[in-house]
């Protein structure tokens, strides 16, 4: 871990997250907050990582960040917290859905379970992450469930 | 008043499933614009992907709507959220604010075509780095070619053809087309790493987030559908890359 790497993970977390948003049409006064949303929930999932923290635990944090910083955004900016999504895109497991596909494909289908459970659980972190982060600015806001 | 409301309401509404919004936002938004007119505030909504229906109670206004086409469009959320404040706040009438909704319908993105392009191929070169947490700069532009290749492909195939998943299918697939023979006439390194960025622009990475929490909001049926959407969507990606490994 030197600052060269440093400085590539956070600069490319930022410009992926941004050249995101160019193909989704991302408003534009929604692409810079929203590509820093990113790279901020990709480093805090890369320190965690690499100070051997497991990476269930560290989509968990990173997708609760991503959430918190979105409903930051979309008070401050009058914007929808959907917008701020996009800071999710550098969590998505596709290193280990690659290596998932790779394993069924060599007849290595053990190896392929397991692969596929492990991206299912870090999809579920970063779902539950995300949602667990909404549920806190509804505590928040007392924003109550609907009654009729 | 009331019917013309109910229908600028579900044109609104249906604005914002084609853009990929959650269904929460749908319903409130559609909700708000019809309580707005009406004096007895009962309005009744059902929502799904395919389509929305909603009702006045006790008048005879009710109105469906199908939707037919699906995608991303943050902007379009943005918009439609923004005028219908700005309806709720009486600072547009409801004609104002139909007539904006259809031109709204009609607008073309803000970036153009080849900037999305450029775009999706940089996404897959830079998040390359990162999903793999590698260092090579060798592996950048072909990946950068091959994600921006896919992109076009995927996009030009579900603009023509009416089948729907084919389009991630094939985009997939020359995703993997372009890493291996790219590989093979030495333009890259490592097959593996380039086919992970670059495949990323397909991936339904938003729908599974908005699947999850239209889930968590109670919203069961329009979840299952977009995971359903998506799941299929990935099957398809996962069938187009595996051919290439497992053929070439």
């Amino acid at each position: 871990m030197s600052l060269y790497h440093l400085l590539i993970q956070i600069s490319f977390s930022y410009l992926g997250t941004m050249t995101f948003g160019l193909f989704i049409n991302m408003p534009k006064k929604a692409l810079n907050a929203s590509s820093i949303i990113g790279a901020a929930g990709w480093m805090l999932y890369w320190f965690m990582f690499k100070f051997g923290l497991g990476s269930i635990l560290g989509n968990f944090l990173a997708a609760f960040l991503v959430g918190l910083l979105g409903i930051v955004c979309s008070l401050t900016k009058k914007m929808p917290s959907t917008m701020f999504s996009t800071g999710l895109v550098p969590l998505v497991p596709g290193a280990s859905g690659y290596q998932a596909l790779a394993a069924f494909i060599n007849h290595q289908t053990d190896l392929a379970i397991s692969k596929t459970v492990h991206v299912m659980m870090v999809a579920g972190a970063i779902a539950l992450g995300y949602v667990a982060a909404q549920m806190v600015a509804d505590i928040i806001y007392q924003r109550k469930p609907k009654q009729d | 008043m009331e019917n013309k409301a109910i229908d600028v309401g579900v044109l609104a509404g249906k604005i914002l499933v084609e853009s990929g919004s959650e269904m929460w936002r749908v319903e409130d938004t559609t909700k708000r614009i019809i309580d707005h007119a009406s004096t007895n505030n009962k309005t009744e909504a059902f929502t799904s992907l395919t389509g929305l229906l909603v009702n006045l109670k006790d008048t005879p206004y009710t109105r469906f709507m199908q939707v037919e086409k699906r995608g991303i469009n943050m902007d379009h959320i943005n918009s439609v959220n923004l005028l219908s404040r700005r309806y709720t706040e009486d600072k547009i009438t409801l004609d104002e604010l139909e007539e904006k909704l259809l031109r709204l319908r009609n607008a073309k993105p803000q970036y153009p075509l080849w900037l999305q392009t450029v775009g999706a191929g940089f996404e897959g070169a830079f998040f390359m780095f990162i999903f793999t947490q590698t260092y090579n700069w060798a592996d950048f532009p072909l990946a950068f070619f091959a994600g921006a290749l896919g992109y076009l492909v995927t996009y030009y195939i579900s603009t023509r053809l009416r089948i729907r998943f084919m389009s991630e299918f094939l985009g997939a697939l020359t995703v993997g087309l372009c890493a291996v023979i790219g590989v093979r006439l030495h333009l890259g390194d490592n097959i593996q790493n380039i086919i992970i960025g670059a495949i990323m622009p397909p991936l339904p990475g938003v729908p599974m987030i908005n699947a999850m929490r239209d889930i968590f909001e109670g919203n069961l049926l329009s979840g299952l559908e977009r995971m359903m959407e998506a799941l299929i969507i990935l099957s398809a990606i996962a069938f187009g890359v595996g051919v290439v490994l497992r053929y070439m």
